[in-house]
């Protein structure tokens, strides 16, 4: 455990994957994710570890050879269904207990009004003095913050540039061009693999592998490459022509 | 999984690979002209007209089973909910 700790901390110091704890609420919210992350982990290592020995253990080992049928079994399927189902409820209840535990305030709590304006904070205190862009509040008691706006709503800039459909800094440049490189990024990747299967298939094709009974994999790998081609049927208007006309 | 039975001749693949081919032409020639809005739904036209073209044809689902076209038109009718809900955002940010 304690060299853990040290691994983390120097891990932390570097990167800051978990920042400081600064609110009572912190722990629970890192103990959920705690929970995410180990059960990631847990099943996609298993998964994976699965994978690889069952491909080792049921390789084909010598070309005539045709694999038993595979009988289903109930009690199995219940198994693996169940169970998931149960993390992820407990995934889904604790999160939803701890959301709704951070949105409400105790009772106890003195409500302090905030105004955000163009381009300062006013911060009314309960008793009624008035602060700028500075906030005093009591010692060891709670206290709440009602957080309001005042500008900037006409513009759409609340709740944040970032959630404007045209770039707050010029026109429509950062979105456009944000949208053109994932798009033709992502084609570009999805083309190389389809490159890589049709050669395969190409070779093995070559070598006489496919017969009038057995040709499914030039017919999937056809429908792969056909829903490049109609991706690409959409993304070039889109990306290319339309607006472009000046 | 033996989904097509079919065999295609390569007379219609040329086919439909030319209409294809127009289909692009159009596709740029149109966007030429400054439509305003429709430039859009030309442009989108002409690509959902290759669609129809690609997915019967080259995708086989034109000699497929039906359990084939109901995959096909869920895929689609998916679509049209992603493309739906997103447009329902955009076209009434301005209602405010």
């Amino acid at each position: 455990m304690a060299l853990i700790s040290v691994l983390l901390a120097a891990i932390q110091s570097e990167l800051p994957l978990f920042p400081d704890r600064t609110s009572s609420v912190a722990r629970n919210v890192d103990h959920l994710y705690f929970y995410l992350v180990g059960v990631t982990l847990f099943f996609s290592i298993l998964i994976f570890l699965t994978i690889f020995y069952f491909a080792i253990r049921y390789r084909r080992r010598h070309a005539g050879e045709r694999p038993l049928p595979i009988a289903g079994s109930l009690p199995l399927e219940l198994v693996w269904s169940i169970i998931p189902l149960c993390l992820t409820m407990i995934m889904f209840f604790w999160g939803a207990a701890l959301f709704f535990h951070l949105l409400q305030p105790p009772d106890d709590a003195t409500q302090f009004t905030v105004v955000a304006k163009q381009w300062m904070w006013k911060v009314q205190h309960p008793e009624g003095q008035r602060e700028i862009n500075e906030l005093h509040v009591p010692f060891g008691r709670r206290i709440k913050l009602k957080i309001e706006y005042s500008h900037k709503f006409h513009d759409r800039l609340v709740p944040g540039p970032n959630f404007l459909f045209a770039d707050p800094r010029g026109e429509h440049a950062e979105l456009f061009y944000s949208f053109y490189f994932a798009m033709t990024g992502f084609l570009a990747l999805h083309m190389i693999v389809g490159i890589g299967i049709l050669a395969v298939i190409i070779w093995l094709a070559h070598r006489g592998r496919f017969t009038a009974d057995y040709y499914n994999p030039i017919e999937n790998t056809g429908l792969y490459w056909h829903f490049v081609n109609i991706v690409w049927t959409f993304l070039f208007p889109l990306l290319y022509l339309v607006g472009h006309h000046r | 999984m033996n989904t097509s039975e079919h065999i295609v001749s390569p007379r219609l693949y040329v086919a439909v690979f030319l209409a294809l081919m127009l289909g692009t032409a159009a596709t740029v020639w149109v966007a030429r002209f400054d439509l305003g809005q429709l430039n859009i739904v030309a442009a989108m036209a002409i690509a959902v007209t290759k669609a129809t073209l690609v997915v019967p044809y080259f995708m086989h689902l034109r000699y497929g089973h039906k359990l084939t076209w109901v995959f096909a038109a869920a895929g689609v009718i998916w679509l049209v909910i992603l493309i739906g809900l997103t447009m329902a955002d955009i076209l009434t940010r301005a209602l405010g």
